[in-house]
């Protein structure tokens, strides 16, 4: 399959946000984990904890997205190999 | 004696009673039938019932506990964690299993690198992590009976184990799917139920956050008397936990094809934020306003139902308590079972009619499920540090192995045993030395686990018999044939 003519395979694109996404939450626990007085706050809660809380609701929307986005994605590879393979029985 | 609340159980009971012996027959049809259901299943029951197995007594007990001791981010985090991990699940393994045709993930071991050992070991490790895993499950029904129903611990846990056994082992994969249906659904309507009632008693959620932090200054805060490693080890501890523990995996065999998988995770992951964000900020925060001073964390979920239920109501959310304990128990029994009839006895006895391997299947799962209560009849302590021990096994032996296997042409024989072992027993290592603060044993097994499989697989040279051709049938997204169909 050829990943440069279709884009970006979305299995490395998503797994890439994934990665960045655990990054924000260990760079956010290192910078405001330290003590109780100088946490970055959002409303009642510290930076990390509201991280945390809408984590999971990010996570949710960006697997939709990666559903359709590999429907399509595989969609154009099979059109893709269906194309070459024509291309080959007729040469 | 509470009689409406145990009427309301008993009705529970039953019902899961039924399933398991209106599935017995199908189940019974043949081996695909018993442990992957026929690969029926559409994605809005396979979600909900990987959401039910994804969910343990820890986390309607265990984890609200832990956000009550520790801080709520300590809650969130295992929400974050294992939410971000069903997502890796969905992108890495679910479709390529799904397209792989097996069983189990010790027979996905077998067909990729051949030998009787890369099916022994991973069915030895589920073996012995579940066997673990069920026993804190068994207590959690047991603290509960107690508590909310006046019934003694010992006749609750025998009860709650023999009923679970039976719906397993007489309905297969078929039971456990259509139970955890209920289940799941249950036990995501309990925190949240619990929390929300909470919070219109105090007076709306804004007043409930208020009053906790008057509790408790530092409830919403992250908690800086942790190490940094606790958080982030835990964290990567559930994501590859997650991604690649059989009990959940197993839920990928079960789907129709490799789209309803993927299809799957995403209704897992619309009811996973129920119980581990809002239901966890709200329950916890009720925990602190009603009992600021719990001793025992683990049963803030149990004394709040008692509290702010009326009885039928309790009765269901102890239902939904009860849920999520049998669900998990029963899709590792499950796997223990697969991994015990279909694996290790698939080893010894490879020519077994199909008849006596599903026989030997429901006898493994009544002889495990009878071991595992009596073992929970004298349990240990903390449900969620017990959790935390086998999670974290189970990611140091399975998640790279796992990925590397399904990923890397590579990646042979002797370095996915070498990395399976060596992550097992590194963290079992650093987990009895006490030398890395808790939960970050992770940080050092996984990266052992790594150097093993790559450095290994890079100095020998693969077994004649190992399938990498396997890497390219399983993300074959052209192909309507699975490995496993093509193998036999």
């Amino acid at each position: 399959m050829s990943d440069k003519k279709q884009g970006i395979s979305p299995i490395w694109g998503m797994t890439g946000i994934a990665a960045i996404l655990g990054l924000i939450h260990i760079i956010l626990v290192i910078i405001n984990a330290r003590d109780l007085q100088n946490q970055i706050m959002v409303g009642k809660m510290s930076v990390v904890t509201f991280y945390l809380f809408i984590n999971p609701y990010i996570v949710w929307i960006l697997s939709i997205v990666y559903y359709y986005w590999t429907k399509s994605w595989e969609a154009s590879a099979r059109q893709k190999i269906e194309h070459e393979t024509k291309r080959g029985v007729q040469a | 004696m509470k009689v409406v609340e145990i009427s309301t159980i008993l009705v529970y009971m039953v019902a899961v009673l039924a399933i398991g012996i209106g599935y017995s027959r199908i189940a019974s049809r043949s081996t695909t039938d018993y442990w992957v259901a026929n690969r029926s299943i559409g994605p809005f029951v396979n979600g909900v019932a990987l959401e039910a197995a994804n969910s343990s007594a820890a986390a309607l007990l265990g984890f609200v506990g832990l956000g009550y001791s520790m801080g709520l981010s300590m809650a969130l985090l295992t929400g974050m964690g294992s939410g971000m991990g069903l997502f890796m699940a969905q992108i890495l393994t679910a479709a390529p299993l799904r397209r792989s045709g097996y069983y189990t993930i010790p027979e996905f071991f077998a067909a990729r690198f051949s030998g009787k050992l890369t099916r022994l070991v991973p069915a030895i490790l589920v073996i012995i992590w579940y066997w673990a895993y069920i026993i804190p499950q068994m207590n959690g029904a047991g603290l509960v009976a107690e508590h909310l129903l006046n019934i003694n611990y010992v006749a609750a846990v025998l009860v709650a184990g023999l009923v679970m056994v039976f719906y397993v082992s007489v309905g297969g994969m078929w039971s456990v799917t259509w139970t955890e249906l209920i289940q799941g659904l249950l036990l995501s309507l309990t925190i949240v139920t619990v929390g929300t009632l909470a919070a219109v008693k105090i007076g709306g959620i804004g007043i409930l956050m208020q009053k906790a932090v008057e509790a408790r200054p530092d409830i919403y805060l992250a908690n800086p008397k942790l190490s940094p490693l606790t958080y982030i080890g835990f964290y990567i501890a559930l994501v590859c936990f997650c991604t690649s523990t059989p009990h959940i995996i197993m839920r990928c065999f079960t789907a129709k094809d490799s789209n309803t998988a993927r299809a799957s995770m995403i209704v897992t992951l619309f009811l996973h934020p129920m119980t581990y964000t809002i239901g966890y900020l709200l329950t916890v925060s009720a925990a602190w306003v009603f009992f600021p001073n719990l001793e025992k964390a683990d049963m803030a979920t149990i004394l709040l139902v008692d509290k702010l239920m009326p009885p039928v109501f309790a009765g269901i959310l102890f239902g939904g308590i009860l849920s999520a304990v049998m669900s998990t128990a029963g899709s590792m029994l499950i796997s223990i079972g697969a991994a015990i009839a279909h694996d290790v006895y698939g080893v010894i006895k490879p020519d077994a009619p199909e008849k006596v391997r599903l026989n030997t299947g429901k006898a493994v799962i009544w002889i495990v499920g009878i071991l595992a209560t009596l073992a929970a009849i004298k349990p240990p302590h903390v449900i969620g540090v017990l959790v935390g021990l086998v999670l974290g096994g189970i990611a140091a032996s399975f998640f790279l192995p796992l990925i590397l296997g399904m990923y890397w042409k590579r990646c042979n024989y002797y370095g996915v045993n070498a990395g399976m072992i060596g992550g097992a027993v590194t963290y079992i290592i650093m987990y009895f030395s006490k030398a890395l603060p808790k939960f970050a044993e992770i940080l050092v097994a996984l990266p052992v686990a790594l150097v093993l499989i790559v450095g290994v697989s890079l100095l020998t040279k693969p077994l004649p018999t190992e399938n990498p051709e396997l890497v390219d049938k399983i993300h074959d997204i052209t192909s309507n044939v699975s490995a496993g169909e093509l193998a036999g």
